[in-house]
């Protein structure tokens, strides 16, 4: 188990040091000087052009700049914003937990609608039961996430006076923007779950275990459940980045301080310094997210573990 | 099964044993995790990083004062006897703050706050235009126009306990001025040599040459407020984020993107006497609660989560206006620029004056104007907004739409109509780049010119750039048309937009180079005779309408929706909403 998990540790580091190529490349790729690029435009003399492409490390070849782009990197330096002259990664970590609260909230909610509706739907297959789960999943997948944002604060927040309608806080602030969030999610994890359900449903040890008189708890959840939810697990590292993305609307719909509104202020205000720490950050963060969701694959299906394949 | 490196090395029996118990261990830790984080949210603070206030003295937390104890207002004013004391304003806010410091934040957002933490050394009444004593008690300037004398109160304290004193000015005026500073209100100092302090309550600002806006600046603008020396001494750079004053309100929390909080300042008893109360403010707490989306700002106004909300979209402006049970509106006109395309005089096609007129002549402000905000506001003719001083009305006659006449103008110029239905003239197509900052809306107005110029025969493409690097480009000037408005209360603001020195490096995006023009408008800032400067600025108003150097499309008014039990919200000129007379009743 551990040699396992030390090998796909080894292997995210080709991923990391090609997304950190990728990062590193970026603001060379722009047409232009990247000096002139983080000028924007100031007034400067050729003179001053010079100095600051001297001061970055311009003047040496790209290979050497990359090394020490990445020394710095791996201490933790990831360059000032070009707006708020604060450190990239000060910036980074004062936003990143609200996010991060986001998208497992909305994981939250998502697997949770999202089994117990697939779990329903499976059950009652072919009956009312499964098509209005089906068609509520149709609905999560088709909406898009703002309407849904904008739908709920207008119907609790605004008619019921049940949430706040924006900002960060305790509990409550997060209810409507994580099933905002989770909606689309949930839909297709309910898919899933149904697909899967029927077909472990099916199984021969699942008549088994009806003939020796479990009942239907017993074997839905111990027996067919676990074996079921497999493929979700794969699919929720996957997802985690959509969430992550998806912040950005949410984010913004909820007025949430958080990575996606930072990314989205940091774009458009051409702040690349700011850009490329939000991407590494992201690209790490998505990396190490999908290692664990392996682990936990292996962990839960014994066909896949190494061992057994020796 | 020497490779096998489970726990205990056993057969099957045992690995199994130590899946499942490990399966449990990662099932609970998940749980955990997920549980703890969860809570971590509902810890009732919030979830970023709050910068606290440590502001010595008295009450900045605790204040829950209610009306009838000791700490209630002055009871000198008998017309606001009745209002209640205490509460919380929530004011839902459509920007975030970019710095708290004064001297360097470069957004109408950040003043807004800021205004009611620094009081001015001396006011700018909007209702009656005259200049009211402040920090200042009185003042004087030299006849030669280059000295300002302030005699200073000495009851004054800023929030950290300070003393405001002529020191305090030299100081803020010399920070302005230092280079390192890199301040955005560097150029509101004109020709500022130094400040002179021959005893604690006495101030005198010198100039090299006569600077006639300084005193409306004083009166207006946020970075012309004193601040505490002691603050930038003992807070560092953590100042850009904890604003010390001396006004009505004291900084208590800001969470970035999410709020602002603010608390009476209980000391203060230097209000100017135009005011309607004296002594401390009325609210315990105002809180700035930043929501960029409009629809969520005016759901939190619904929802009550805010009590008044700005920058309203025209169709909720609409839609709460009929509800008057609850809300009111207010609309202010501002003193400034209206919002305006400025034309590009030196990239061609605009670069020929008989298209920079037909373009003028082709623009239906008022059909589009009511088409895209329905009335809400006002269609402008005019290079400023009727409140700004000298202001001229006859300027509109240069900017008024006839689609016949750009089209003949276009024809005595050369410029003949193509088959395809775009003119041309010695092989060039009349095409016209139209850079649009995303942030200002100007998408819909354009798109409606695109279609009326197309008629005429001038091709219209617009691209879309976003803050702030669309301002860089602007002063490249790849564009023929910028869009553009402006906040300011002296008509030296021509001469930011248009004066030739501006061009690369600031707001004349119209990249107009007109030596008459600048002649004027540098001699009206020495002049101390409103009316000899008024008739300055006239004549450069003409030239600016001969030259078709701008087209002015609607006035920009600040649009605030507020609940109706919150009274007294009042304006300074620029204008942005004062909290110090404002109370909640009810």
């Amino acid at each position: 188990m551990l040699r396992f998990l030390v090998a796909r540790l080894i292997s995210a580091i080709p991923v990391l040091v090609g997304v950190s190529i990728a990062v590193f490349l970026m603001i060379h790729l722009l047409p232009g000087d990247p000096a002139t690029i983080m000028l924007q435009g100031a007034p400067a003399s050729a003179q001053d052009i010079q100095n600051l492409r001297h001061q970055l490390g311009l003047d040496e070849p790209l290979y050497t700049q990359y090394f020490r782009w990445l020394d710095r990197v791996v201490h933790g330096d990831f360059g000032v914003s070009i707006h708020t002259r604060r450190p990239v990664l000060t910036e980074i970590t004062t936003v990143f937990p609200s996010t991060l609260q986001l998208a497992m909230a909305a994981m939250v909610v998502a697997l949770g609608m999202g089994i117990t509706l697939g779990i329903l739907a499976a059950l009652h297959q072919n009956t009312w039961i499964d098509t209005l789960s089906m068609g509520i999943a149709l609905f999560g997948v088709s909406m898009p996430d703002f309407w849904v944002g904008l739908l709920l604060i207008l119907v609790f927040a605004v008619y019921f006076h049940w949430f706040p309608v924006a900002g960060i806080g305790g509990l409550n602030y997060l209810v409507l923007p994580a099933v905002a969030l989770g909606a689309n999610f949930s839909a297709i994890t309910a898919r899933l779950v149904r697909s899967n359900m029927l077909e472990v449903l099916r199984q021969e040890y699942v008549l088994t275990a009806r003939a020796k008189g479990l009942t239907q708890w017993r074997v839905v959840v111990i027996h067919t459940l676990r074996n079921a939810l497999i493929p979700v697990v794969t699919i929720v590292g996957l997802q985690f980045g959509n969430l992550l993305g998806g912040a950005v609307v949410i984010e913004t719909v909820f007025a949430r301080q958080g990575l996606g509104q930072l990314a989205v202020t940091a774009i458009l205000g051409k702040d690349f310094p700011l850009i490329q720490g939000i991407v590494l950050v992201a690209a790490i963060v998505y990396v190490f997210v999908n290692i664990f969701v392996d682990l936990l694959y292996t962990l839960l299906d014994p066909r896949i573990r190494p061992e057994s394949l020796a | 099964m020497s490779d096998c490196d489970c726990g205990g090395g056993g057969g099957p029996a045992r690995r199994e044993l130590s899946r499942r118990s490990l399966l449990r261990g990662a099932a609970g830790l998940s749980i955990i995790g997920a549980t703890s984080a969860l809570l971590a949210a509902c810890g009732g603070s919030s979830g970023g990083t709050a910068t606290s206030s440590t502001s010595s003295g008295s009450s900045s937390g605790a204040s829950t004062s209610q009306a009838g104890t000791s700490a209630s207002p002055a009871s000198g004013s008998s017309a606001q006897g009745a209002a209640k004391s205490g509460g919380t304003l929530t004011f839902g806010a459509w920007q975030d703050a970019d710095t708290l410091d004064p001297h360097t934040t470069g957004l109408a957002a950040t003043s807004r706050i800021l205004i009611q933490i620094y009081d001015p050394l001396v006011w700018l009444n909007p209702k009656d235009s005259q200049y009211y004593p402040g920090l200042a008690q009185k003042w004087e300037v030299s006849s030669d126009g280059t000295q300002y004398t302030f005699h200073l109160r000495n009851d004054v304290k800023f929030h950290n306990g300070e003393a405001f004193s002529s020191a305090s000015v030299k100081f803020s005026y010399d920070r302005i001025f230092d280079p390192a500073t890199k301040s955005l209100a560097l150029s509101l100092l004109g020709p500022y040599t130094r400040t002179d302090t021959p005893d604690p309550n006495t101030a005198t600002v010198v100039f090299s040459q006569p600077y006639a806006p300084f005193l409306s600046y004083i009166g207006v603008i946020l970075s012309m407020r004193p601040v505490s020396a002691k603050a930038y001494q003992d807070l560092g750079a953590d100042v850009n984020v904890h604003p010390i004053g001396t006004g009505p309100f004291m900084y208590k929390e800001y969470v970035k993107a999410d709020h602002f909080t603010m608390v009476r300042n209980p000391d203060y008893n230097w209000a100017p006497s135009f005011r309607a109360h004296k002594g401390q403010a009325y609210l315990d707490q105002v809180v700035w609660k930043i929501i960029p989306e409009p629809g969520t700002r005016v759901a939190s106004l619904q929802s009550g989560q805010t009590n008044a909300i700005e920058v309203v979209p025209p169709q909720n402006v609409l839609q709460l206006q009929q509800q008057k049970d609850k809300y009111y509106i207010q609309n202010s006109e501002t003193p400034g620029q209206p919002y305006m395309f400025l034309i590009n005089t030196q990239k061609a096609p605009t670069d020929e004056l008989a298209v920079r007129q037909a373009c003028v002549m082709a623009t239906d402000q008022d059909s589009i104007v009511k088409a895209v905000y329905q009335g809400v506001y006002k269609p402008s003719h005019n290079l400023m907004e009727p409140l700004t001083p000298c202001y001229a009305k006859d300027i509109e006659q240069y900017f008024q739409f006839d689609l016949k006449k750009a089209g003949q103008t276009l024809d005595s110029a050369g410029w003949t109509m193509g088959s395809d239905g775009i003119r041309t003239k010695n092989g060039q197509k009349l095409q016209i780049v139209n850079i649009v900052n995303t942030a200002n809306d100007f998408n819909r107005i354009s798109e409606l010119m695109q279609a009326t110029y197309k008629q005429i025969g001038i091709d219209m493409t617009i691209q879309n750039e976003s803050q702030p690097s669309v301002f860089s480009t602007y002063n490249k000037g790849p564009q023929n048309f910028a869009d553009f408005f402006f906040w300011d209360p002296s008509p030296d603001q021509l001469r930011a937009t248009y004066g030739s020195e501006n061009i690369a490096t600031g707001f004349n995006w119209s990249h107009f180079n007109n030596p008459d023009f600048d002649k004027l408008v540098n001699q009206a800032a020495t002049e101390t005779d409103t009316t000899k400067a008024c008739d300055l600025y006239h004549q450069a108003q003409v030239i600016l309408g001969q030259q078709a150097a701008a087209i002015p499309i609607y006035e920009k008014d600040a649009t605030i929706v507020v609940q109706n039990k919150i009274k007294d919200l009042a304006y300074d000129p620029n204008p942005y909403p004062y909290f110090f007379d404002t109370s909640i009743s009810g």
